[in-house]
């Protein structure tokens, strides 16, 4: 018995049938075939079928019933009727053929039991479908595979409509068929991916055939699924992998165990100069030189590749036309998926450029490092449909895990493998491959001991017809000490850099052709502020004064040949010429060789400028009495003159690297200067303060100073230089000024008062005389009247004289400021007061007490002193109380630098706050029934002051009144 | 007492005696009075009803409470008597200050003479 030899439609749907089915053969009484369903349950002897007669269906009903045609007996429950059996008559292969099938399998529950096992050891369904009116197909009889009887059992699925049993999409995709194979009345084949919960995904070839009834109407379609799930994402891989092969820089061929090629890519292909037809199929030798190499190449593999080694030779492969290439193989063995050697692959790598033996030497240890590297490389497909993943390569080294760790291929596994930090960014690269953008990320992996790799991975992602995203394919490989090299390159570069362009000197890297490959930002700097952009690239001497081409070209063939220089130079800008200080260094290469030149360049145009003047300010400053400071911008002192030194007493080594402010002020130093002078400080300007501090020993010094701030071009201070002038002494005249302003307005007030005295002190008796005379002359007055008149008048010449004479004495006083001091007794002094008082004391009975002489004597001037306590007393007396005995006390108060004087009386005493601003003002009266002129305080005040002190007084109406004087010892 | 109808403050015995004098003697006024303080003047103003003086010689240089003082302290009194200020002073800030007083009338230098007795009379009369 045969199976059908045609892989045709009608013998697939014949293989496939889940009906037992037999071709037979009337005329020559023989079964030309059997399908797949009734293989696997009768086993058909072929001489149990001879002598068929006319009643071959009964015959095969009764042979078909033997225990022994069964493949196994102990399963023989069952009887088939021969009404089972069904005919049609068919040409097959030219021949009248009779088909036989048992129909009806649900009928005879025993045979489909065993049926339905049989089948469900294979992958394949088979399932009858009924049309039951327009648009809806009835399952009448089905036979389901391993996979999908784990979701559905056959007797849940008979009797449903494909609606019940799938989603509308999907029904409705799968009706579209049915009605395509109904309209054509042809077999209908399609791939149909369809997932099953708690299964995964399944990629089935279904087979939709049509079967008419004897009315010629079709109603039924035998579908039959096969699963192709695994072979399918081989294949998609196998492809998906060899496109990623064919674009990769090297040859890939492969060939089966007995040297066939059956896989070459593009590379290879141009080479060696041939199409992939012209090799496919053809022995491996055909691009190999026949050798000894080769030999003992194979006799490697043989003996290592077992072990998922690869071996590399160095061989020499054959073009078409018959040349020889210098090439490195590296030859894996490939297996199938049951681990059986089905052929080798082999890399080739092109020698054949390699010319000298050191270089050779040196591409055998690249390629000795690639191949360690591709040792670390993992090629992997991502179906997006199954979300599984496929890898080849020694993952699980990269990973740093067992070989056959179950979960590898499981996408949680790869979510929680990549770094939590790179995570969000790779599956956004992965969305963005889906929408056909190149997929190339460089992340973190860690594996499952924890530790952190970084990986390059780099692939593609793959669409289908209608641009709907399949798979991802691509290349991860282990970039780890790359990346941490790079890190350490780029930190170490960044540090340079940030160093190179935070430093105030200009750097250039030449090459040996004088161009500029690099300049910090200082160097662009110099330049851009001399309105000059340069830049990489550009040739150094187009920037160098003409003149200064052939040093500078000196210089630099010196750095070129090793040396260092230290010279200057000078650039040309516009019309000016800047002096640069330049620093010639040969640039070194990693293998030490000189490859450019490197030097530094300051601007020291402005330094030469101001070297100059400083040199002249200097020699001024040097010799001016004034101090002079230069500090640098933060106040630290760079240079004094001598003149600071007599101010200060600091010498320029004491006070050299200091700061000016630190010493500046002392304890005596209002705080208001010392905060003005740090604003002002803070203003860049130029400005001047005048401060009380002390020099280095302590002594008071007024010092007025005067900071200017040296700018630079960008408004920056670059110096501050003060000049500091000691104005003590003009501070101390200041002072004398104002005293003797303060005295002039004295004199002032003085004379003011001075011309009240003479408008009515001595205008009055001199208006009283001319009334009287006046009053004389008229005739109406009598003699007796006249002489009275007379009296008056003579009264009034009386006050006259005698205010000539008070003034006269004021006068006195204020002329004699600076009599000669002499040393006074207070006891003398109050002796001779008492003895001039004796006949007012007597008559008044007036008590003097002194209480409390603290001092004996002071050194003054006699006659104010005497004159002072003199009226002091005298007052007491005058201005008593009327009933009340007089009674006065003197004090004599040590109060250090003063003495204090107080006389105290029991007297009339005085209303104070009337009377204040008059008090001691010449010719005020304040008791008007005793007799006075209102001159004694006046006199008392204007005494003491000349003595340089002062007076107060304290009184009380009818209590009486406190005088106390102070003097200057 | 009589309210006079001139009244002298001044602390200068002499200069009241030419001043009741030669008003007298002149025909301007037979009643004329003298205070020789100011404290006590104002103390009689404050007390007179009726009647009041129909002008007032002031000096200004006077103890305890002065010419300047009394006339602070007479606006308060409500009294419609003409001042004239009668002072030895010759200093013209004196007569300047003067002038803020509306009820002073006249700045008299001493002695009181003629052309001021005429308008002291004047005064009186218009008074009357």
């Amino acid at each position: 018995m045969k199976s059908p030899e045609e892989n045709s439609t009608e013998n697939i749907l014949f293989e496939l049938n889940p009906l037992p089915m037999w071709i037979y053969d009337e005329s020559q009484q023989k079964i030309l075939c059997a399908n797949q369903s009734f293989r696997s349950r009768y086993f058909f002897p072929e001489h149990l079928i001879s002598n068929l007669g006319e009643n071959y269906k009964a015959e095969f009903c009764q042979i078909l019933n033997y225990p022994e045609t069964h493949l196994n007996p102990s399963q023989n429950i069952f009887s088939l009727r021969e009404e089972d059996i069904l005919e049609n008559s068919i040409q097959w292969k030219g021949l009248k053929v009779k088909l036989l099938y048992i129909n009806q399998i649900s009928t005879i529950d025993s045979s489909k039991l065993i049926h339905l096992e049989t089948l469900k050891k294979n992958q394949n369904f088979v399932v009858i479908l009924k049309l039951v009116e327009k648009g809806r197909y009835e399952i009448v009889e089905a036979s389901l595979g391993k996979a999908e009887a784990e979701y559905w059992s056959d007797y849940q699925i008979i009797g449903n409509k494909i609606n019940q049993l799938f989603n509308p999409k999907t029904a409705s995709f799968l009706k579209e068929k049915l009605q395509k194979c109904s309209e054509s009345k042809e077999i209908v084949k399609f791939n149909f991916h369809i997932t099953f919960e708690g299964i995964g995904k399944k990629i089935y070839q279904i087979t939709f055939e049509p079967k008419s009834d004897e009315t010629d109407s079709i109603q039924y379609f035998a579908c039959t699924g096969t699963d192709i799930t695994e072979q399918y994402l081989a294949m998609e891989s196998q492809s998906f992998q060899a496109k990623i092969i064919d674009s990769i820089g090297q040859g890939v061929i492969s060939c089966d165990l007995n040297g066939i090629i059956n896989f070459v890519n593009e590379y290879t292909c141009q080479v060696l100069d041939y199409k992939p037809e012209e090799l496919i199929g053809q022995n491996i030798l055909k691009v190999f030189e026949k050798s000894s190499e080769l030999d003992a190449f194979f006799f490697q593999l043989g003996k290592r590749l077992n072990n998922n080694e690869s071996v590399s030779i160095e061989t020499k492969m054959r073009k078409k036309d018959g040349d020889l290439l210098s090439y490195l193989v590296t030859t894996s063995a490939i297996y199938n998926k049951k681990g059986r050697l089905i052929g080798f692959v082999g890399v080739g790598t092109d020698l054949s450029e390699i010319k000298d033996k050191e270089a050779e030497l040196k591409r055998k240890t690249d390629l000795l490092k690639y191949a360690l590297e591709s040792a670390n490389m993992v090629s992997w497909v991502y179906h997006l449909d199954t979300g599984t993943m496929q890898r080849t390569g020694p993952i699980s080294k990269l990973l740093n895990i067992p070989k056959r760790a179950p979960f590898l291929s499981s996408p949680e596994f790869v979510k929680t493998i990549i770094h939590p930090l790179d995570r969000e960014r790779v599956s956004k690269a992965m969305e963005d491959a889906k929408k056909g953008k190149p997929f190339f990320e460089i992340y973190r992996i860690i594996t499952p001991n924890g530790e952190t790799k970084w990986v390059e991975d780099s692939g593609k992602m793959e669409f289908d017809d209608k641009g709907k995203p399949i798979r991802l394919g691509g290349i991860m490989q282990d970039v780890t000490v790359e990346k941490i090299k790079e890190q350490i390159i780029k930190e170490s570069e960044f540090t340079l850099n940030s160093l190179l362009n935070n430093t105030s000197q200009a750097f250039f890297l030449l090459n040996r052709e004088q161009t500029i490959l690099k300049l910090n930002l200082e160097a662009k700097n110099l330049f851009l502020r001399q309105g000059i952009k340069i830049e990489e690239g550009q040739q150094f001497t187009s920037i160098i004064h003409e003149k200064e081409i052939n040093l500078f070209s000196q210089y630099f063939e010196k750095a070129i040949k090793g040396i260092s220089t230290e010279t200057q130079t000078s650039i040309k800008v516009n019309d000016e010429i800047r002096h640069l200080a330049l620093n010639y260094n040969p640039a070194y290469s990693d293998s030490n060789t000189i490859t450019g030149v490197v030097f530094s360049a300051t601007d020291i145009t402005e330094n030469k400028k101001y070297q100059k003047e400083l040199e002249k300010l200097s020699l001024v400053a040097s010799k001016t009495v004034n101090g002079v400071v230069i500090m640098d911008a933060n106040g630290i002192i760079e240079w004094v003159n001598e003149g600071f030194t007599r101010i200060t007493k600091y010498t320029l080594d004491e006070v050299i690297g200091q700061s000016r402010n630190s010493f500046l002020f002392g304890s005596e130093t209002a705080m208001s200067t010392v905060s003005q002078y740090f604003k002002k400080l803070e203003s860049k300007k130029s400005f001047s303060i005048e401060l009380f501090t002390h020099d280095k020993f302590g002594n008071h010094l007024w010092l007025g100073i005067n900071i200017t701030p040296i700018l630079n071009k960008d408004g920056e201070v670059k110096k501050m230089i003060a000049i500091e002038s000691d104005i003590t002494d003009k501070k101390l005249r200041e002072d004398e000024r104002i005293k003797l302003i303060d005295e002039l307005t004295k004199q002032n007030t003085n004379l003011k008062q001075f011309s009240y005295i003479v408008s009515h002190n001595v205008r009055k008796p001199v208006a009283n005389i001319l009334g009287l005379y006046a009053l004389m002359a008229m005739d109406d007055i009598d003699g007796k009247e006249r002489d009275e008149l007379i009296d008056y008048i003579g009264n009034s010449i009386v006050e006259l004289d005698h205010v000539i004479n008070d003034l006269n004495n004021i006068l006195d006083i204020r002329d004699n400021f600076d009599q000669t001091k002499t040393y006074v007794r207070f006891e003398i002094v109050f002796q001779k007061i008492i003895n001039e008082l004796k006949e007012e004391i007597k008559k008044n009975k007036t008590e003097i007490i002194f209480d409390q002489i603290e001092v004996e004597g002071l050194l003054t001037i006699p006659g104010y002193f005497q004159s002072i306590l003199y009226n002091l007393i005298n007052n007491s007396i005058k201005y008593r109380q009327p009933d009340i005995k007089p009674r006065i006390e003197i004090k004599i108060l040590d109060k250090g630098e003063f003495i204090e004087i107080v006389v105290s009386d029991n007297g009339l005493g005085m209303n104070l706050p009337q009377i204040q601003s008059s008090l001691f003002g010449l010719y005020k009266r304040f008791h008007h029934h005793i007799e006075g002129k209102g001159l004694g305080l006046y006199m008392i005040k204007t005494q003491t002051e000349a003595m340089g002190g002062k007076i107060e007084v304290s009184s009380k109406v009818n209590e009486g009144t406190t005088f106390s004087v102070f003097l200057k010892r | 007492m009589n309210v006079p109808e001139v009244l002298i403050i001044d602390d200068d015995p002499i200069n009241n005696l030419i001043c009741e004098k030669i008003l007298q003697i002149k025909g301007i006024s037979s009643n004329s009075y003298s205070f020789t303080s100011a404290s006590k003047a104002l103390d009689f103003l404050a007390e007179i009803e009726g009647e009041t003086p129909a002008a007032i010689l002031l000096d200004l240089n006077l103890p305890e409470i002065d010419g300047w003082q009394f006339l602070e302290k007479f606006q308060f009194l409500n009294i419609k008597t003409t001042i004239f200020i009668l002072t030895s002073s010759i200093d013209p800030r004196d007569k300047n200050r003067s002038e803020a007083y509306k009820d002073v009338k006249g700045f008299f230098t001493k002695p009181l003479m003629d052309g001021n007795l005429e308008i002291i009379r004047a005064t009186i009369n218009q008074a009357v």
